[in-house]
């Protein structure tokens, strides 16, 4: 036995080691074929043309090389004779939305398999071209085409602002319906909507004269799509087209007529929407009748919504109260304290909802909201109470926190759980301790958004601080920013063991890990970041180059601005989000000027992008090369502009917004900027 | 006969001007040099009441290219008692200019602690 003990020892010691070696040969095993060929896609134009299906590496892998893999994918879409391998080539070219596979794609129309001619149209579609109008046209016209490679070319022809487009789809637009055109087969709608997109290059008279035909046509889907342009054009001449619409069996295509003629705001629509309210049998017409009527006529307005208020149906009373109070004209009031008295706890609800707003108005109103309102705050139905004890709480600019607390807040959440959370955002709103625990809670299980804790946040009140860096470890991305910005006591270490035990991409802590370190500003941290802004995978890289920019990595920098042209047109807002994170002064005057050269790069992908980063830091400055690509001539870079407006979602770009509108002058520019804010109310 | 020429100028503009401001056709807004001096005032303001209120009112100052932005509190939704931060170019427009642009577009206009 004693005799075994002592090589049985040596076994021992030499476990770790066998493990470990046994552990590295696992991790040089042979590279799997797909491995194999993404290693070599940069390098190796022809490496996937005789790839099969079952070989090709994931889309999301080949992406991470970004245009890098661009050859390649042509010469699969070119010569690969698996349609499967070639759809999935053309898929991840218009994720690229790299120019230089223009030539490629065009040439893949032609190709054999509907499936691939498919995807070959949407990529296209994400590399608008003139020289592509010809060649879309024709595959249009070709009458044994598959009808979804028809609707693509119309989404690719929307993206390409050419005269030559304009004339084909205002040809179709009109074109007369044949027997065997069906409904699935009925391109009007899509041509529309394409022609829709370049109405910067069509005379107004025209355009309007074209919803016109699109408002009277026998197409729902087209006759739906002009409602919506109505209400931008808001031109009186389609005033006709739209009344008659009102009687339409759509649904929707009735209330979007008549949501059109309130925002065209031409009086002679009045005496029809007067007509159409005996008629009306669904709460939503009913409130854009009433929103349209106060547009158009006040005084047809009050005299309607006061038989309304009045009405046998309790839901067509609640329905009155609720525009009233939204119109918060303090002609309402005497209205609405009928409809206090209402019979239905729904329709006093809704009234005490009402005369709140109002209430708002002036020092008269609302004290006289008050008076009104101050006799439900006992009320026997929970809804009237919560509104009332609401009302008075605003009414009085948050003067009422015991009553909003001892009444609503220490109700049972079991049985009154909306009275409990309402209660409690507005006294988190205001900073009432008594609540803190509660709301800290709620944000952490993601029962409330994180601008409830902001009273907590902004004083950086320890304990809420601590539970959301436990939080933040715990897994939640939200957080990561604030966490950054309190830095209570262990974030760094905290922050700095996320990203170490980090486990193989996608773990969220290789991308906020390096977002925390960044943001804390201590430059030990660096050779970490740096280590991680070698990463294989784009979204690991830029977010270590950005916390390694902040940290004052000057190559970081160089870097981070160089990973903008190599990135897949889709990646751009993920960098746009991580790049306008920096908030150093010193770190963004030194990119700025870079930045600013690429917001006037060829690539609209590229300069919107830059724009964008640009746009988070200083919303002032940089909203005006916003302002020149919603009049670009191309219909694409209006949209990319429009979609980076409308992730913009902080006040001051609407301000700004507001402002561009005020001073705008061309109406191709003001109607994009109309929608905006409509979309931000 | 001068009279009549003073009448139909005045009913023209008028006319003219109970419409809504829309601005001169082929303009836009753009930037201010960062060097041209900036006034700000800060002010309560009581809107005409209605649903978009602030919008309103922003969309009627701003025609003026003297005013560079308002800036609201966080009410958004109220329309009495806002606290605005306004800003202005100080060599195109003074405090009192500024006042009497407001006051054409709220029900109430006045200068409050910064």
């Amino acid at each position: 036995m004693r005799r075994l003990l002592g090589p049985a020892l040596v076994a021992l010691g030499l476990l770790p080691a066998v493990t470990t070696a046994l552990t590295t040969l696992a991790q040089d095993r042979p590279p799997t074929a797909q491995e194999r060929i993404l290693a070599a896609i940069p390098e190796d134009a022809s490496v996937l043309i005789n790839v099969p299906y079952h070989d090709m590496p994931s889309t999301p892998d080949i992406l991470e090389l970004g245009k890098r893999s661009t050859k390649a994918l042509e010469r699969c879409l070119a010569d690969n004779v698996d349609e499967n391998v070639r759809m999935l080539c053309a898929v991840v070219l218009q994720a690229l939305g790299d120019r230089r596979a223009l030539g490629t794609l065009q040439a893949a129309l032609d190709d054999w398999d509907a499936g691939v001619r498919h995807r070959v149209v949407l990529a296209l579609s994400s590399v608008p071209d003139p020289s592509s109008v010809d060649p879309l046209i024709k595959l249009f016209r070709r009458t044994d085409e598959d009808g979804r490679v028809r609707f693509a070319v119309l989404e690719a022809l929307a993206t390409i602002s050419d005269p030559r487009v304009v004339r084909f789809l205002r040809d179709e637009l009109r074109s007369k319906r044949e027997e065997k055109d069906t409904e699935e087969y009925d391109f009007r709608a899509s041509v529309f909507d394409a022609l829709w997109h370049h109405r910067h290059l069509t005379a107004p008279e025209t355009l309007v004269g074209d919803t016109r035909a699109a408002l009277e046509s026998d197409n729902q889907s087209l006759q739906l799509a002009a409602t919506l342009a109505a209400a931008d054009l808001r031109s009186p001449r389609l005033v006709p087209s739209l009344v008659d619409l009102m009687e339409h069996p759509n649904v929707e295509v009735r209330n979007k007529a008549v949501y059109a003629l309130g925002r065209i705001g031409d009086r002679t629509a009045t005496k029809a929407l007067l007509e159409h309210l005996p008629n009306v049998r669904e709460s939503r017409m009913l409130n854009n009748i009433a929103f349209a009527l106060e547009r158009l006529d006040k005084k047809a307005f009050h005299a309607t919504i006061a038989q309304i208020i009045g009405h046998k149906q309790a839901v067509i009373r609640l329905n009155a109260a609720f525009v009233l109070g939204d119109v918060r004209h303090p002609e309402g009031l005497p209205l609405l304290e009928t409809a206090l008295g209402d019979a239905s706890d729904f329709v006093r609800t809704s009234a005490i909802v009402a005369v709140a707003k109002i209430g708002q108005n002036d020092a008269a109103e609302r004290k006289r909201a008050l008076d009104d309102l101050s006799k439900f705050v006992g009320d026997g139905n929970i809804n009237v109470k919560l509104e009332a004890i609401l009302g008075v709480h605003r009414l009085t600019e948050g003067g009422r926190n015991d009553l909003v607390h001892d009444e609503l807040f220490e109700l049972d959440p079991t049985w009154y759980g909306e009275a409990v959370q309402r209660a409690g955002l507005e006294l988190a709103k205001a900073g009432d301790a008594r609540v803190r625990e509660w709301v800290t809670t709620c944000v952490i299980h993601r029962g409330c958004s994180l601008e409830a804790i902001d009273a907590w946040v902004k004083t950086k009140d320890p304990e809420v601080s601590g539970r959301l860096l436990l939080a933040w470890a715990r897994g939640d991305a939200r957080l990561t920013d604030t966490v950054a910005a309190l830095d209570p006591p262990g974030t760094l270490p905290t922050a700095k063991s996320a990203l170490l035990d980090a486990t193989s991409y996608p773990d969220m802590f290789r991308l906020t890990g390096s977002a925390v370190l960044g943001g804390l500003g201590d430059p030990s941290v660096l050779p970490l970041v740096q280590e991680h802004a070698r990463a294989k995978h784009a979204s690991e890289r830029i977010h270590a180059l950005v916390a390694a920019s902040r940290l004052g990595d000057d190559d970081a920098q160089k870097r981070l601005l160089a990973e903008l042209d190599g990135l897949p047109a889709e990646w751009l807002p993920g960098y746009v989000r991580a790049v306008g994170r920096i908030a150093e002064p010193e770190v963004r005057a030194k990119l700025l000027p870079a930045l600013m050269q690429k917001q006037q790069d060829a690539d609209p992908h590229v300069a919107l992008a830059a724009a964008a980063v640009h746009l988070r830091w200083d919303p002032d400055a940089a909203v005006f090369r916003f302002l020149d690509a919603l009049a670009s001539p191309s219909s694409y870079e209006r949209t990319l502009a429009e979609r980076y407006l409308v992730r913009a979602d902080e006040r001051r770009v609407t301000w700004l917004l507001r402002r561009m509108l005020a001073r705008e002058g061309r109406e191709g520019v003001r109607d994009r900027l109309r929608a905006l804010l409509d979309r931000r109310r | 006969m001068r009279t009549k020429w003073v009448v139909a100028f005045v009913l023209a503009t008028g006319c003219g001007g109970a419409g809504p401001a829309h601005a001169a056709a082929g303009s836009h807004d753009e930037p201010v040099p960062p060097g041209e001096p900036r006034g700000e005032l800060v002010l309560r303001v009581d809107l005409e009441p209605s649903s978009e209120c602030e919008e309103r009112f922003d969309l009627a100052v701003y025609t003026d290219t003297r005013l560079e932005l308002v800036a609201w509190d966080d009410a958004h939704g109220t329309c009495a008692g806002r606290r605005v931060r306004v800003h202005y170019l100080k060599a195109k427009i003074d405090e009192a200019g500024v006042l009497g642009l407001l006051r054409e577009h709220a029900r109430k206009v006045e200068k409050a602690q910064p």
